[in-house]
């Protein structure tokens, strides 16, 4: 997919137009179409419809954390066995995929990409430590299998559109952070760093008046 | 935006249960058959719980902390396995800061949140964590014996799998929560029945009955311990300043001196000295005694009179000094020597009546009369004064601190029986 073309959704001809310059998956928020892919068949996904919950951030939130200028275009939620986790897609810098994670009030922002992982991951458990390429260590917070996955809006680079891989988390006292996503073979890392909400200093997102 | 349309049916029952948490709740009870379910994929299994209990607070209710609303999602009891004492605890959840939790036992509160930076990787007995120094209180495995509400994990399983390590560094304490999956780190922070209620806007008397001292509860004074070690440090540079410049200022002059012998008693009872002048306004006086004694004593009764008005101080001296050879070793006790101290003596004319009982053997004795002379005895007694208070401070607060740990198996106060 290529960065401004306009994509008509197959459901209900609503016009998308890509922002990322490397996009992979560009949902419907209409109808939830998929809209078009940039994903091998093996992978391809289907519609999925993200659950109704409490998150605040939404598609077209905006924020800006030291240099990075962003605005959210996608959302890719990830139902794990005891937690949840969102994985917004922006875009900053005229096409470029920037990753905030999130979950009950915990965040992490992504500028790199997810790599390819050659090492054996599998003795990464909770307290176990794993050295990474640029020789960081971190040590594994949790590992969950994820059992559910959905998305809406415009998706970067991601691997894996069905449940039944194992994410891990890991993290050090720097705050540097990574997620390893494992299905059989397949692993791969992004690594970023923790943020707390204040520093994302956030903009249209959605106020839940009842907590005020 | 507000409220929920979220449902799910219950499997038990077939009660159709609006789920507070959306799509965040992962677990929940029933609302009709009291059922405890999990909402996920990988386990279906249903719980019914042999205890009951009642939350203090409602589910449902919203309380604030630190400026933060949270809402009570689900509340579970919990029993720890080995010593088998049960506690409370609340799920809070605010959108924007995630979960927290309220815990209760015997009436002391704690607000617990999760953090994203933990004090260490390994923890060990004691560490230091955010300016403040921890130690391990208690490390034990729980489950939950009652449920009631939503939660964002399956709780029942999750108590059950992992061990949970509590450090104290009150009014703070760092929770480990441990499993081979899932490593989670908490802070607390005491909170007292009386905010809490505050918080959620209800009467204190809902609340339980506070028992003792939490074990977070912080030992309250009026002022910090820091700042009393430095005010009884700078009281305590003063008084040492001020005993410098008086024992510099002393001018320790000899008024008078003498010896007297038993044998110019004659008749007369006691000897009288020659007069001597003390001058320089009101000051200070020291009488040394001497008594060339072995193996003896001498006692005397002294007066000091103001020739001109007739003012009197007494004061008796007893000396006595022996000595010998025993088992091969030389051994003594007593001085040869005596000293007197009168402070606050006026100028003028005096001289010193005494009435000495002599010993068989020894029959003289000399004096000597020293005018403006430094002494310790103030200084001391004002530092026995001052030190009672961050004494008994400290004593107290040993004490309190001891009885905190009492049902703590990591207590740095027990001792080896």
């Amino acid at each position: 997919m290529k960065q401004n073309t306009v994509y008509n959704c197959p459901g209900c001809s609503t016009a998308h137009k890509v922002q990322l310059n490397d996009a992979t998956l560009v949902i419907c928020q209409v109808c939830n179409e998929i809209v078009a892919d940039n994903v091998a068949d093996s992978e391809k996904p289907k519609a999925a419809h993200i659950p109704d919950d409490w998150s605040f951030l939404q598609i077209g939130t905006t924020g800006v954390y030291k240099e990075y200028n962003f605005t959210v275009i996608g959302r890719l939620r990830l139902q794990l066995r005891n937690d949840y986790k969102n994985f917004w897609c922006t875009t900053c810098d005229g096409g470029k995929c920037l990753w905030i994670a999130e979950s009950f009030g915990s965040f992490a922002l992504f500028t790199a990409s997810w790599t390819e992982v050659k090492n054996d991951l599998s003795q990464l458990h909770a307290g176990k430590k794993v050295i990474l390429a640029n020789n960081v260590t971190l040590r594994g917070e949790y590992v969950e299998k994820c059992e559910g996955i959905s998305y809406t809006g415009e998706i970067g680079p991601w691997n894996l559109f069905y449940p039944g891989f194992f994410l891990i988390q890991a993290s050090n006292g720097s705050g540097q952070t990574a997620f390893f996503t494992i299905k059989k073979n397949n692993r791969h890392v992004l690594s970023g760093q923790k943020v707390t909400l204040e520093e994302l200093n956030l903009k249209n997102i959605l106020t839940w008046d009842e907590w005020k | 935006m507000s409220g929920s349309n979220y449902t799910i049916t219950c499997l038990n029952c077939g009660t159709v249960n609006t789920v507070r948490g959306k799509a965040m709740t992962l677990a929940m009870t029933c609302s009709s058959c009291q059922y405890y379910v999990r909402l996920g994929k990988w386990n279906t299994d249903r719980n019914i719980f042999g205890y009951k209990d009642e939350p203090a607070i409602p589910i449902g209710a919203k309380g604030k902390f630190d400026g933060v609303v949270y809402e009570v999602m689900g509340f579970v009891v919990k029993q720890e396995s080995k010593y088998h004492y049960k506690w409370r605890e609340y799920l809070l959840f605010n959108p924007m800061h995630g979960y927290a939790f309220l815990s209760e036992y015997s009436g002391n509160w704690n607000f617990v949140w999760p953090v994203e930076v933990g004090p260490k990787d390994n923890p060990d007995m004691e560490f230091y964590y955010e300016e403040s120094f921890y130690r391990l209180y208690q490390k034990y495995r729980a489950d939950v014996i009652y449920a009631r509400g939503e939660f964002f994990f399956d709780v029942v399983d999750l108590t059950a799998s992992t061990t949970n390590h509590e450090y104290i560094a009150p009014p703070y304490m760092t929770t480990l929560e441990k499993n081979g999956d899932s490593l989670l780190w908490c802070k607390g922070e005491y909170c007292s029945p009386q905010e809490v209620a505050q918080a959620f806007n209800i009467p204190v008397s809902r609340l339980p009955k506070k028992e003792g001292r939490g074990y977070t509860q912080p030992v309250v004074t009026s002022f910090k311990e820091g700042t009393l070690i430095k005010a009884s440090l700078a009281i305590l540079l003063v008084i040492i300043a001020l005993q410098f410049y008086f024992n510099s200022s002393a001018k320790e002059e000899v008024v008078f001196s003498g010896t007297f012998n038993q044998s110019e008693l004659k008749d007369q009872k006691f000897f009288v000295s020659s007069s001597f002048d003390l001058k320089g306004g009101t000051k200070s006086v020291a009488m040394d005694i001497y008594a060339p004694l072995v193996n003896d004593w001498f006692y005397a009764d002294f007066a000091l009179i103001n020739e001109t008005t007739g003012t009197e101080y007494n004061f008796s001296k007893d000396i006595e000094y022996y000595s010998g050879y025993e088992d091969g070793e030389s051994w003594s006790e007593g001085s040869t020597r005596g000293e007197a101290f009168l402070s606050e003596i006026p100028e003028g004319r005096y001289h010193i009546n005494i009435y000495p009982e002599f010993s068989v053997s020894y029959q003289s004795f000399s004096i000597r009369v020293v005018r403006d002379v430094s002494s310790l005895s103030n200084f001391i007694v004002i530092l026995v004064l001052l030190a009672i208070f961050p004494a008994v401070f400290f004593i107290r607060k040993y004490m309190l601190e001891a009885k905190r740990w009492e049902d703590s198996d990591y207590s740095p106060y027990a001792t080896e029986e």
